[in-house]
């Protein structure tokens, strides 16, 4: 099942950080198990495509320690939320082989919502940025569900 | 039998924060070889405490993730790698007096690492150093009375 609009309305929303229009959305979304496997590969590839536009293979890892623990400083509950060492392999995971497969599936999904939100936000992405930004994520989420 | 600090624990504690491998050396080499908890563990968890609080006087988080950050970035690559989790946590256990849950022995041990990078960072004189060493001296000696 590709990614829906309705999946892509519920991820706007959570990127642009309006918490009830999120709420309202997630909770309406299809449950079932195509859907949402489109829903996570729409997240990961959210993350994804924020990653790629923030970073490069060229990146250092001092880079992306100093980005991760400015995030992270932002909020008060992040620190608890968000493992520092296991963000920063996240990040580097876009553009290098390292597997992340020992980071816990909730810890994953955290850090993935958590860090393309704020890549959006730097990156003031907003009005048709956004919608070029959603367009590339879906697609890359549509060619990972095959 | 109590726990003592000594002039001997002391001096050793100031010449691991100096980083004065040449007399740390022999130094370590007359340390008893045990894994009971002893005056120079005591003095530096009580210099880090003190080092945390003259840091963090306002146990601001976001501060704490920055320094932890800072310390990674300047250690580098092949310094033997500190998790910044545990460092973050045994900050806040340090601030907060608090146990620091779920952490390793060798994470536990990450203390001495940012002792050694909150002095540096302080860039203190020697009388200063002396100074803060007999303030810990004095927190080390109401620890080891507790144990």
């Amino acid at each position: 099942m590709p990614v829906t609009d309705d999946i892509v309305a519920t991820v706007r929303a959570y990127l642009q950080a309006e918490q009830e229009e999120f709420q309202r959305l997630n909770a309406a979304l299809d449950r079932s198990r195509d859907a949402s496997i489109a829903y996570k590969a729409m997240i990961v590839a959210s993350f994804i495509v924020a990653v790629q536009r923030k970073f490069s293979s060229q990146t250092s890892r001092d880079e992306i320690i100093d980005y991760v623990a400015a995030v992270r400083a932002r909020g008060t509950d992040l620190p608890e939320l968000l493992d520092p060492a296991a963000s920063e392999r996240m990040i580097a995971s876009v553009f290098n082989e390292e597997s992340t497969r020992d980071i816990a599936p909730r810890m994953k999904n955290d850090i993935q919502m958590f860090f393309a939100t704020a890549i959006v936000n730097d990156e003031g992405l907003h009005g048709q940025d956004l919608e070029d930004f959603l367009a590339k994520a879906r697609k890359l989420a549509d060619d990972l569900i095959g | 039998m109590p726990v003592e600090v000594s002039d001997w624990h002391v001096d050793l504690v100031r010449t691991f924060l100096r980083q004065d491998d040449g007399k740390l050396k022999p130094m370590l080499g007359q340390m008893p070889r045990t894994y009971e908890v002893d005056g120079t563990g005591v003095l530096l968890w009580a210099a880090f405490v003190e080092a945390t609080f003259r840091r963090f006087p306002d146990g601001n988080v976001a501060d704490i993730i920055r320094f932890v950050a800072h310390v990674r970035i300047r250690r580098g690559r092949n310094a033997p790698p500190i998790s910044p989790a545990a460092a973050e946590k045994l900050i806040i256990s340090a601030l907060t007096a608090t146990e620091a849950d779920g952490l390793t022995d060798l994470e536990k041990g990450q203390h001495i690492i940012l002792l050694s990078e909150l002095i540096e960072d302080e860039a203190l004189t020697d009388a200063q150093l002396d100074a803060f060493l007999d303030v810990a001296r004095t927190h080390a000696k109401h620890i080891a009375a507790s144990l």
